[in-house]
């Protein structure tokens, strides 16, 4: 299971980091490693304003699909169209080019009240 | 009572020492295994039904029963949602192939490819007729796949209400409404014109005077008229609704302009005159088509072309996250099994007459229409009502004759009498006080079509 | 290849005496008539026989082979009813023809009507859903319209974690809210969980009886009352009626909305995913809710009735599927009483020997004797890194379908699960056959695990690319020519 060191994870396997003041948002190396070959990413907003766990977006894979939910409030400033068009960049590299949004975090207290990466690699320890 | 036990046992193997065997292996008596339904009600003394019948006394019985029915049909001018029309011998032969008729759902791709591969040609020839972009493989029927139209243009749009043309069948219509009623969207009417068309007035004006999901017409609609879809579609779109296009008579594809080309969002309607029985009503066979955009919002299972591990064409159901065994509460649709058999049966049928074949019998239908037309106005008796409006094969025409007459008249003819019309449905004629929606497909051969007219002279 | 790939141009298989002259129509209705499509296959009538007459040999049908699919009752379709609803006086047919020329078909449905209250224990039914699915809808909408009457705040339903997935589907279709109840230690309800959800927002909760792991449901009497005590409805999924035929009927338990699948327990084709038929069943404080039209007998005299007060409407564009509701009317006249007891008996029998021979192999997930049904575990094979997905992919070599797989599935009871559900049809033989290989292929995970992993190696195709499908959709031969 891979591990991004310097994001911060909710309990719904969605991680955030922050970088130049604006927030990635994507879904975690185990949650895709669950989910199994992504097969579609559901369109995302542009300029819509989230709180913290408001569903974000939907992920398919063949057998499943999951419902992605912010892990941060904000307004969604930038959608990920390379996640769209080849969704199974949320299997080879999840932290990376796989995030899914760009959101300018309208309460950044809240990544306090996530779970670091130590304790996330803990909760999902198999 | 040996005779009966041993013709009843041949769907059961198990003899009685085999059953023995079992339950010594099980290491219980079957009284043990059913304790657990000790306190709760037990069948006291059986079931109350009849002794079983042997294979020979079912036939008798069957025949008994079956000869209550009149006599047989060679013709229908009875429409109306469904069709009498010329099945080849190869269809029903190769759709009873055990192969797919005892098969299951296609879950497991290696040991299905039969059921997949025709799925996914009555997938193909569904495209080509109804000129959309993907087509799943098959809801129940015209009127629910309507319905489910309705509940995913809902989905997409979010407005709760949807308009319905006063021309659409009203067995679709009262369906859509079942289907919505609990969801609170409300079910506007938009009215008739006085070409027994939809109103485009009227449309305009419900359009605008709030958001709509999605708005349904058929055609030819219920009065057997041609609607003008691409003047509908122009309509629908200039406000934020999906146009949702629907058809009765599958026949009608083979000539009339359906889809992309006519601004359709969805198309919905009833397969069964390809190739399928009237059955009384069922099962018959709901087609959905719909554009590639809305991909993720449609009901119902959909084969996908594949490769096995060797390279090999393979077929497979995809597009699976939308069903109910996955998304539960929030799939697309209810829908598990629907009627593929009967797809495949469609597949077979327009395999076989081919699309010149499919389009000279569209014509056939046409012509034999305005010809049962020419020859019932000719009696006096009769006269078309919306003489204007083009239709496809079927039509309304008023009659001095009274709906028990015209039975009577009709009884030595072998066909379905026409639809008798409730009153107030099409506007009144002079002097003839009684409409019936009459049809005539390519069944009705001249010699029928001479019986019927020297019957309503 | 498919049919579109094997046309060629000039080429017919259709042979028909037109009367009329075609340019009739082409003349017309210029405007609205279509342009000639051009990609239709043109094929001979050998080419189509042979396309699809080898289309069906790639199939695995139940007069192929074994189908030990659970919750499906793969049984024997016998050929009896096939040679029935073939009969012209049922196909050639109008359903709007009027009532009095088509007593013959009508006495059938009322028949068929009749029989199913007595062996369900409803007093009234409605025959016109197309399939289990619909059935629940159709269900469901009656006790929303019930409720809507009689006490509307009721907007929730209870479904078990163990439910099959239509069930939330079709009670959300129905406009109410999911509220899900575990499953206890035992596989039943968990009661504790029922008491604290069981309130006067629920309008009613869907039970399936032997539930979805094969077990009665132990407390089924104490949820009924409980559930009636409160002011709700109970439902009862009827996908698992061949487990009690003859033995014991859900109206008698106290159910108030019943749903058969007429493709399962009465033996009519499963057609490669339909068409099936799903019989409704109320007791006589929803009959007036039955969609429209029901079949009616009065003074000798059948009749379609339209006449329900409070009728939800209809589901369909006619009364439901006629010539599947044959087959089943067929089945049920030939088994009479004693043989739907003996098909339920056997089919309990043979489930319990299933599970007997295998359990050493693939623990059940409840040791307790089973219904019709028998959920077992192969979560102890991971380790040799096989999963059950490898083992259902090898069992076809073996010449079997594999069983239902991965559900039922409500952690930690049943997980990594497979259902076997023989039913009546199949012998004694058949059942040792099928176990053996099974207990093979038990051994092969140790031993051999490739050759799990890499099965099917002896089917038409070996394991198609789902992944491949879902990224490079083409779903129709258009697709293909990529317009």
């Amino acid at each position: 299971m891979k591990i991004q060191n310097d994001a911060r994870y909710a309990k719904s396997d969605e991680w955030v980091r922050v970088e130049g003041g604006v927030a990635f948002v994507g879904v975690s190396d185990y949650a895709q490693g669950k989910l199994g070959d992504v097969v579609f990413v559901g369109e995302i907003s542009v300029g819509s304003t989230l709180k913290a766990g408001d569903l974000l977006t939907s992920v398919e894979s063949v057998k499943a699909a999951s419902d992605v939910y912010t892990p941060v409030s904000g307004k969604v400033l930038e959608v990920n169209h390379e996640v769209t068009a080849k969704p199974e960049l949320l299997n080879s590299d999840a932290f990376g080019a796989g995030w899914l949004a760009k959101i300018e975090l309208s309460n950044p207290d809240e990544l306090n009240s996530l779970m670091s990466a130590t304790d996330y690699a803990e909760y999902r320890k198999e | 009572m040996q005779n009966i036990e041993r013709n009843r046992f041949s769907f059961i193997p198990a003899t009685g020492d085999e059953q023995q065997a079992m339950l010594q292996k099980i290491g219980l008596q079957f009284d043990d295994i059913v304790k657990c339904f000790a306190g709760n009600s037990c069948v006291e003394g059986g079931l109350n039904l009849p002794d079983g019948l042997t294979e020979d006394q079912m036939v008798e019985y069957w025949d008994t029963m079956m000869s209550r029915n009149s006599g047989p049909r060679k013709a229908s001018l009875l429409g109306a949602g469904a069709y009498m029309h010329f099945i080849p011998a190869v269809v029903p032969h190769l759709a009873s192939l055990p192969g797919f008729v005892t098969a299951y759902t296609p879950y497991q791709p290696e040991i299905s490819q039969g059921t997949l591969q025709s799925l996914f040609e009555f997938q193909s020839f569904m495209v080509e007729l109804t000129d959309m972009e993907l087509a799943n493989c098959s809801m129940y029927d015209g009127a629910s796949s309507a319905a489910e139209a309705m509940l995913m243009a809902h989905r997409i749009k979010k407005a709760d209400r949807v308009l319905v043309a006063a021309t659409v069948n009203p067995n679709y219509l009262a369906t859509v409404r079942t289907y919505l009623k609990p969801h609170g969207i409300a079910v506007d009417v938009v009215r008739m014109d006085g070409d027994g068309r939809v109103s485009m007035e009227d449309l305009q004006l419900k359009l605008s005077v709030s958001a709509c999901s999605a708005v349904l017409v058929q055609s030819p609609n219920y009065l057997g008229i041609i609607e003008d879809l691409g003047a509908i579609g122009t309509a629908v779109h200039g406000h934020d609704a999906l146009f949702v296009e629907s058809f009765t008579e599958a026949m009608a594809l083979g000539l009339l302009k359906y889809g992309v080309g006519t601004g359709a969002d969805i198309v919905v309607g009833e397969g069964q005159s390809l190739g399928l029985s009237m059955s009384f009503g069922g099962p018959h066979l709901g087609v959905f088509a719909t554009l590639k955009k809305y991909n993720r919002d449609f009901p119902g299972r959909i084969v996908g072309e594949s490769i096995d591990t060797k390279g090999r064409q393979a077929f497979v159901m995809t597009l699976r996250a939308r069903e109910q065994d996955i998304r539960r509460e929030k799939a697309t649709s209810n829908i598990c099994s629907n009627h593929a058999l009967n797809a495949l049966t469609a597949a077979v049928y327009l395999g076989s007459v081919g699309e010149s074949g499919f389009r000279a019998l569209a014509c056939e239908n046409v012509a034999k229409l305005q010809k049962l037309i020419s020859g019932l106005e000719a009696t006096g008796h009769f006269t078309r009502v919306f003489k204007q409006s083009p239709v496809f094969n079927e039509a309304v025409l008023a009659s001095s004759i009274a709906p028990e007459d015209m039975r009577s008249r009709l009884a030595g003819v072998p066909v379905f009498p026409p639809l008798a019309l409730a009153p107030g449905v099409v506007p009144e004629v002079q002097g003839m006080p009684h409409t019936y929606l009459v049809c005539a497909t390519e069944m009705l051969k001249n010699n029928i079509l001479e019986q019927v007219l020297g019957a309503l002279n | 290849m498919t049919l579109f790939e094997k046309s060629v141009a000039g080429r017919s298989a259709f042979s028909f005496g037109f009367e009329e002259d075609r340019a009739v129509a082409e003349r017309y209705v210029p405007e609205f008539a279509r342009a000639a499509v051009k990609s239709l296959p043109q094929v001979a009538e050998l080419d189509l026989v042979r396309h699809f007459t080898n289309l069906a040999t790639k199939n695995y049908g139940v007069d192929t082979g074994f189908y030990p699919l659970g919750s499906c009752t793969m049984k024997y379709n016998p050929k009896i009813n096939e040679r029935m609803a073939a009969d012209p006086r049922l196909t050639v047919r109008h359903p709007l023809d009027n009532a009095t020329d088509n007593q013959g078909i009508l006495q059938m449905e009322f028949e068929l009507k009749e029989s199913l209250q007595e062996i369900t224990g409803m007093d009234d039914f409605t025959l016109q859903p197309a399939c289990g699915a619909h059935g629940e809808l159709t269900g469901m909408l009656i006790i929303h319209a019930y409720m809507r009457d009689h006490d509307a705040k009721r907007t929730k339903v209870l479904i078990p974690d163990s439910a099959h997935g239509t069930n939330p589907a079709s009670a959300s279709m129905a406009g109410f809210q999911v509220v899900t109840v575990p499953s206890n230690e035992r596989g039943g309800v968990d009661m504790d969980a029922l008491d604290k959800l069981m309130d006067d927002t629920v309008a009613a909760i869907m039970l399936t009886n032997p539930n979805t792991v094969g077990l009665f449901e132990e407390n089924i009497t104490q949820i009924a009352e409980l559930v009636h005590a409160r002011g709700g409805l109970l439902y009862y999924d009827g996908a698992n009626l061949n487990a009690l035929m003859g033995l014991i009927r859900p109206g008698d338990l106290g159910f108030d909305v019943v749903h058969l699948n007429l493709h399962k327990t009465f033996a009519t084709p499963h057609g490669g995913g339909g068409p099936g038929a799903a019989p409704v069943g109320v007791k006589k404080l929803l009959a007036d809710y039955l969609p429209i039209p029901v079949v009616v007998c009065r003074d000798g005299q059948y009749a379609l009735d339209e006449n329900r007060p409070h009728t939800i409407g209809r589901m369909s564009g006619f009364y439901g599927n006629t010539a599947v509701l044959a087959r089943a009317y067929v089945y049920i006249k030939m088994m009479g009483r004693d043989g739907l007891l003996a098909t339920s008996r056997a089919a309990v029998i043979n489930a319990n020997y299933v599970k007997a021979l295998l359990s050493p192999y693939f623990p059940p997930a409840y040791d307790r004797p089973v219904m019709h049904e028998t959920v077992l575990s192969a979560k102890g094979y991971d380790k040799y890194g096989v999963t059950l997905l490898d083992i259902a992919k090898r069992l076809m070599d073996y010449g079997y379908h594999p069983p239902t797989i991965y559900f039922p599935h409500f952690p930690p009871y049943a997980e990594e699960v497979m259902m076997v559900e023989p039913t009546e049809s199949e012998s004694k033989e058949t059942m040792d056959l099928f176990c053996d290989a099974l207990i093979k292929i038990s051994q092969e995970a140790k031993e051999n695990p490739d050759l799990l992993l890499s099965a099917p190696h002896d089917t038409v195709v070996t394991r198609v690319n789902e992944t491949y499908a879902a990224r490079h959709l083409v779903t129709s031969h258009r697709d293909k020519k990529g317009t």
